[in-house]
């Protein structure tokens, strides 16, 4: 019986050691900044921040921006520059993509990376990304975007929210350009552009169109009270009047208030005027 | 009803805005208050003599700080008064005592350069 059958040939099948899996998860290289790298310069935070750093690092940088500016060469991101600009880009472009949804729910990172956005440049630079989402969102054929422009206007929005949450928004900002402006003319200029933003409207109708954007697309959302006229103008009367009691002690001060009182004017809306009163009553 | 504070700094505000600027505002002022503390006056038609209210002197008063060295204000509210182009004053007699009691407190404005 055994003759019935006869090996012709003979094969062995060799083995790789280990199994290699079927799906493998594909992650970004995140960079870790080194620690003995001081983040000294804005330079070097620039090329940090565009390095893809993790959240870690993210965090790092966050802190060392809203810290002293004699720790970073005196820098801040309220004086425009072109590093600053780029920071800013930055920010607004890959790092609140990437990190604003874990944020919000810390906490303490969120309000780092809004105390960063809350000045002149930083509202200019969400305003234009905006633009170019909401034009994004309207086009029928997609452009190359990985991810929803819907989501980044949300997160935009939010970020907006919160930049505008206090009454004191106004009064901080006029403080801190104050402060840092390095000299007059400045001052004068980079007020004179948070007023053009704050009391023309632009806010308010961006806002207002980047909801409604969002609502073609489904979003089930409660929309923002920046996209309501009168729940806006109520807060620009709040602002102007705490302003106003604050800082009312000097000429430059008072000129700088005169200013955002007759640009608010156009905004067509005189309810701030007895919000304002009010507010100033108590 | 009004804190002090906040009328002296509409004082100083005020007059560095322009004209048409601080015509707005006040009037947008004037409107606010009449609506929230004069909305529910009742206006007698009777001919007895008007009773003194508390509200229409206070308005009157913080009027008064307000336009006080303002001549352009005063000229706008004496034409308010007499062309009935504020909808705030035409409606309410309360809110025209108070304009004419702030206003009474310059000679001038009451007897010289109104219209008749």
């Amino acid at each position: 019986m055994d003759d019935f059958l006869t090996p012709v040939s003979t094969t062995t099948v060799k083995r790789a050691k280990e199994p290699e899996p079927l799906i493998e998860v594909s992650t970004k290289s995140q960079s870790r900044i080194a620690e003995h790298i001081k983040l000294k310069s804005p330079e070097e935070i620039y090329k940090a921040l565009k390095a893809q750093p993790d959240l870690e690092s993210v965090s790092r940088i966050l802190e060392h921006l809203t810290a002293d500016p004699k720790e970073i060469d005196g820098f801040s991101l309220v004086t425009p520059g072109p590093v600053s600009a780029q920071i800013v880009d930055t920010l607004i472009s890959t790092t609140i993509p990437d990190y604003w949804k874990a944020f919000k729910e810390t906490g303490k990172h969120g309000r780092l990376l809004v105390k960063c956005l809350r000045n002149a440049s930083g509202l200019g630079a969400i305003m234009s990304r905006l633009r170019l989402l909401i034009a994004d969102c309207r086009q029928k054929n997609p452009v190359h975007n990985l991810r929803d422009p819907s989501e980044h206007i949300e997160d935009l929005i939010d970020i907006l929210e919160r930049i505008f949450q206090d009454d004191r928004t106004s009064n901080q900002i006029w403080n801190d350009i104050r402060i840092h402006a390095q000299n007059p003319i400045q001052k004068r200029l980079m007020w004179k552009e948070y007023v053009a933003q704050v009391s023309s409207g632009r806010i308010l109708s961006l806002v207002a169109e980047a909801e409604d954007v969002l609502q073609t697309r489904g979003s089930s959302r409660k929309s923002s009270w920046l996209a309501h006229g009168n729940d806006y103008a109520s807060w620009l009367g709040r602002n102007m009047a705490i302003l106003s009691k604050e800082n009312a002690v000097n000429d430059e001060s008072i000129a700088a208030i005169t200013e955002i009182y007759g640009k608010s004017l156009s905004l067509g809306y005189l309810g701030p005027s007895p919000e304002n009163f009010r507010l100033a009553q108590s | 009803m009004v804190n002090e504070e906040s009328t002296q700094i509409l004082e100083i505000l005020l007059p560095q805005m322009k004209a048409h600027e601080q015509r707005k505002y006040f009037n947008a002022i004037l409107t606010h208050v009449v609506k929230d503390y004069l909305g529910l006056h009742i206006n007698d038609k009777d001919d007895l003599p008007v009773k003194p209210s508390l509200a229409i002197s206070a308005i009157a008063a913080m009027l008064n700080n307000l336009m006080k060295d303002n001549e352009l204000l005063k000229d706008s509210m004496v034409s308010a008064l007499t062309q009935a182009n504020l909808p705030a004053l035409d409606d309410s007699i309360a809110a025209r005592r108070s304009v004419l009691a702030a206003l009474a407190q310059d000679d001038g404005e009451c007897t010289g350069s109104s219209p008749q």
